[in-house]
């Protein structure tokens, strides 16, 4: 601008054309004001997660039960923000700023920056857990962007995304109940509510328990009875009550996503498909979620970590617990062998949430039903997208997806029960079930027993 | 240079996409797993896309070329440095463009430019040239997609306006001065002397915080 500014008026001063002069005049002043303006120090930018993310509204949608809405959004992508704190230096006039996040493309904003200011910087996803997320770039400029700053960088920031949960209505328990009280009718007679039979009194029967109605109505019938005065009494008896011990089992050794030519590079998920760690994510938070609104107690044990699992406990605060554990479950590089099957608490309902591309979750899953527990396997491998595949490619992939029917259909022959948690509604994804209504199902499999 | 390597990468990084997404079209039987990646969202105030600047580039330079442009000729070389304004702006284009707005005014007698009814070309000119430049500066180192915040207008609109006027004053009188045949070889040069004095000491005022 400047050279031509200094033409033109050299032009029209060779010229004796004052017009034509004067067109440079403008572009001069210009030129003079931006370089007494320029920003002389740089200032700062910091990035911050908002304090909402609304994939835990989703779950608080779903806690107050808004049933016609839960499938549209089991799927559907929930809204990541983080707070860009712009604290600009002097002589700054605006600032163009460009922000980034994985799966995602880059949007570029000019921003005027009078003082401090915050700016919002939002993303969409499908996916859950811990990870580095947002990234803005920002440079100050001064008037007509002719003096501008170095470029300052801020993130990514670390977020974690908890899982939505799907509201369920009734969910299988396990073979063996526990405990002298409980949400859970049992077989056992005791203190409950349900009417067990009518028996004589015995050492040890409360008082209250004595249904006078029954005593006199079978008066003077008994073997010893004396016709016309009450010898025996009789009390009523009741199913004791229990609560169901509840083990989740997350398979996070392996996270992969719905298009299958993507198996092999993790940066090439994206953002609005869940894979199957997000589906185990979800499918977990949700069961553990309903056991825990009907007392029940729920632990965790996670095969991709050797460590000490979760013990069973129950409690709002559990959950809350349990959601972060699930959210931080990732997978760790290469996974270590497992040769000792996880020691489980005995008579608790154990749920298996894993792809099944290999077989140790299969494995370990028939070792615990072998030993007794109730044993459901939870398929969490996403609806997938087979197109794109080289011939060897798809050769592999058709191995690996019949050793992985084959394992399941094993797992069924075992007498173990499979749900399959599916991204996509029942609708859409032809053949598959609602696992709600396999979940349903299960349950009342057992009490039909 | 960071932010232009950036900027190259990712316009590659989009054709290659743009690229694999028709193939994908063309193949039968292929998922559209190709679709376009979602776009971060930054919350702005009331804003305007670059391209619609861009767009008003382009109309106050094609008002400007019909102005000006008396010959065919003109108007080729003309056009051909505003598409350079437009493809890159802020860069030797927007100077070219100006250069050349000035050259094609020689053309014309002392005094003879056109007017439109009573609005003058050269005022019309003097303020085009003036917002061309300015924008190309802006819009030369914002990408195509930028959201701009009005707000973030408003110190270069207000700059623009009292730039405007102190140049519309001198050359109204300089247009004075010449049809008095007053001959003063060193009055543009203290006028524009004058000029930057005035706005050295106007402008520290004006940014003056409260």
């Amino acid at each position: 601008m400047t050279a031509a500014a200094i033409m033109l008026v050299v032009i029209g001063l060779l010229t004796r054309r004052s017009d034509v002069a004067v067109l440079g005049v403008p572009l001069l002043l210009t030129v003079t004001w931006t370089f007494l303006r320029r920003p002389t120090a740089v200032g700062t930018v910091d990035l911050r997660a908002a304090d909402h993310l609304d994939q835990t509204d989703q779950t608080d949608q779903a806690d107050r039960g808004d049933r016609a809405g839960r499938a549209g959004q089991a799927g559907q992508p929930g809204r990541v923000t983080a707070l860009a704190d712009l604290a600009p230096g002097p002589e700054t006039e605006s600032i163009l700023m460009r922000a980034a996040a994985p799966g995602h493309r880059s949007t570029f904003a000019l921003l005027a920056t009078p003082t401090r200011r915050s700016v919002a910087v939002s993303m969409n996803t499908v996916r859950t857990g811990r990870r580095p997320l947002l990234r803005v770039d920002v440079r100050e400029a001064g008037p007509e962007h002719q003096y501008r700053t170095g470029s300052v960088t801020a993130g990514p920031v670390v977020i974690t995304i908890l899982p939505a949960v799907v509201p369920l209505r009734e969910l299988p328990l396990p073979f063996r109940l526990q405990g002298l009280t409980g949400p859970h009718s049992w077989r056992r007679a005791g203190d409950g509510g349900d009417l067990h039979d009518v028996a004589l009194f015995a050492p040890g029967d409360r008082l209250r328990r004595i249904d006078w109605r029954a005593t006199v109505r079978r008066a003077g019938q008994g073997r010893s009875a004396v016709p016309g005065m009450l010898t025996e009494l009789y009390v009523r008896r009741t199913f004791t009550t229990a609560d169901a011990t509840v083990m989740l089992v997350l398979d996070s050794r392996d996270d992969v996503g719905p298009r299958v030519a993507a198996w092999g590079d993790a940066r090439a998920l994206r953002e609005d498909e869940a894979t199957s760690l997000d589906l185990a994510r979800q499918a977990a938070a949700s069961l553990a979620r309903r056991y825990l609104q009907d007392g029940d107690r729920v632990g965790l044990e996670d095969l991709g970590r050797i460590r000490r699992p979760m013990p069973p406990a129950g409690g709002r605060r559990h959950l809350e617990r349990l959601v972060q554990r699930l959210a931080l479950a990732q997978p760790e590089g290469e996974p270590k062998p497992r040769r000792r099957v996880p020691r489980l608490p005995s008579g608790a309902l154990i749920v298996v949430f894993s792809t099944f591309l290999d077989d140790d979750a299969a494995r370990f899953a028939q070792v615990w039903r072998g030993a007794g527990h109730r044993v459901v396997a939870v398929d969490v491998l996403p609806h997938l997208v087979d197109t794109h595949l080289s011939t060897r490619l798809s050769a592999a992939f058709r191995l690996v997806s019949l050793e992985r029917t084959d394992r399941i259909r094993a797992l069924e022959r075992g007498g173990i029960e499979i749900v399959r948690w599916d991204s996509l509604p029942s609708g859409d994804s032809p053949g598959a079930e609602d696992p709600e209504v396999v979940l349903v199902g299960l349950a009342r499999r057992h009490s039909r027993r | 240079m960071t932010t232009l390597r950036l900027r190259a990468s990712e316009q590659l990084h989009e054709t290659r996409r743009l690229l694999r997404r028709l193939r994908a079209t063309f193949r039968p039987g292929s998922a559209p797993d190709d679709r376009p990646l979602p776009r971060v969202t930054i919350a702005t105030s009331r804003s305007v896309s670059a391209w619609g600047l861009r767009l008003v580039l382009i109309v106050v330079g094609v008002v400007c070329i019909l102005l000006i442009g008396h010959s065919g000729v003109a108007r080729v070389i003309l056009g051909a440095a505003l598409i350079g304004v437009v493809l890159m702006p802020g860069g030797v284009a927007t100077g070219a463009f100006a250069v050349g707005i000035g050259l094609s005014m020689l053309t014309f007698e002392p005094g003879g430019l056109p007017a439109h009814g009573l609005v003058g070309v050269g005022p019309v000119l003097l303020a085009a040239i003036h917002l061309i430049a300015v924008l190309g500066s802006l819009l030369g180192q914002v990408p195509l997609r930028t959201a701009v915040e009005l707000r973030a207008l408003l110190p270069t609109a207000r700059r623009y306006v009292v730039i405007q006027a102190g140049a519309q004053i001198l050359g109204l009188a300089a247009g004075w001065i010449s049809e008095r045949a007053v001959v003063v070889t060193a009055l543009p040069i203290l006028a524009a002397l004058a000029l930057v004095a005035g706005a050295a000491w106007l402008i520290p005022r004006l940014h003056r915080h409260p």
